[in-house]
């Protein structure tokens, strides 16, 4: 993978993810949420994923963040943190020690060695449209229609929810 | 630049996550905890297309795709039950929506 195209998206995916926690007010938490994810995308681009770059796009970086900020919007959030501190010291503290406890062992691990990339050249449209959408439709169709299903179960789950009772 | 392989990765997604994790840790606005879960299922995307590419296997690209959508399932679900929570209780602070554990 180009090391430019790596290095640049990971300081930005890195550094939006710090916004989105640090942030005090939602909606400057969503605005990073949704830089960290453009990142990530041009990330999938240089990994060989060209259908998985646009999927993050639309359902990502569009779908997922205009939600969000669509319910910091209608909940009227703007204001409800801004009073105290954002966190308190021993919860930040215990929290970040855990964190960087899980953190070193994963390093730990993927510095003990990685398993060889498989040889040869990568096939020909990997990635594409056209060599996913084969698979999803193949092997796994019947994860695919679940996966419909799931999404018909989501939105009826959704304006159940949020629909205004008696 | 030393060529970027399976470790830089793998690392970039470790960092992603544990950023995840300490937001859904520390933050009380429920919307921002949603946020932090959102990096961390972006982070594990991360990890499945790196694979993909390594083994030159179409499988990690079509999980990612089914965490997309699956993902895109719960923010819907979970937003909806944070706009009847607002509704009833008036807040979305996590620290102060604790009937469950008292």
């Amino acid at each position: 993978m180009n090391a430019i195209l790596f290095w640049s998206c990971a300081v930005v995916a890195v550094t939006a993810a710090l916004f989105v926690i640090s942030r005090r007010s939602p909606l400057a938490s969503a605005v990073a949420l949704a830089v960290n994810m453009v990142a990530l995308a041009a990330l999938f681009a240089g990994l060989s994923a060209p259908f998985l770059f646009i999927i993050q796009l639309l359902v990502y970086a569009g779908a997922v963040v205009v939600f969000i900020v669509f319910v910091i919007m209608l909940l009227n959030l703007g204001e409800e943190e801004t009073r105290g501190a954002l966190v308190s010291r021993g919860k930040l503290l215990a929290s970040a020690l855990a964190c960087c406890l899980g953190l070193a062992l994963l390093l730990r691990a993927v510095a003990a060695g990685t398993p060889r990339e498989a040889a040869g050249a990568l096939p020909a449209d990997f990635g594409g449209i056209e060599s996913i959408g084969q698979e999803i439709f193949t092997r796994w169709l019947l994860p695919f229609e679940v996966t419909g299903l799931i999404l018909l179960v989501g939105i009826v789950g959704a304006v159940v929810l949020a629909k205004r009772g008696e | 630049m030393a060529p970027v392989g399976m470790p830089h990765l793998l690392g970039l997604a470790g960092v992603l996550f544990f950023i995840g994790v300490l937001g859904m840790l520390t933050r009380r606005n429920a919307l921002t905890v949603f946020m932090g879960l959102e990096l961390q299922l972006n982070a594990v995307n991360l990890v499945l297309v790196t694979a993909a590419r390594h083994w030159h296997n179409l499988d990690g690209q079509v999980l990612a795709f089914f965490v997309i959508a699956v993902a895109a399932v719960e923010v819907a679900v979970g937003l909806s039950i944070l706009i009847a929570v607002q509704r009833v209780r008036d807040t979305v602070n996590v620290d102060d929506l604790s009937a469950l554990s008292e």
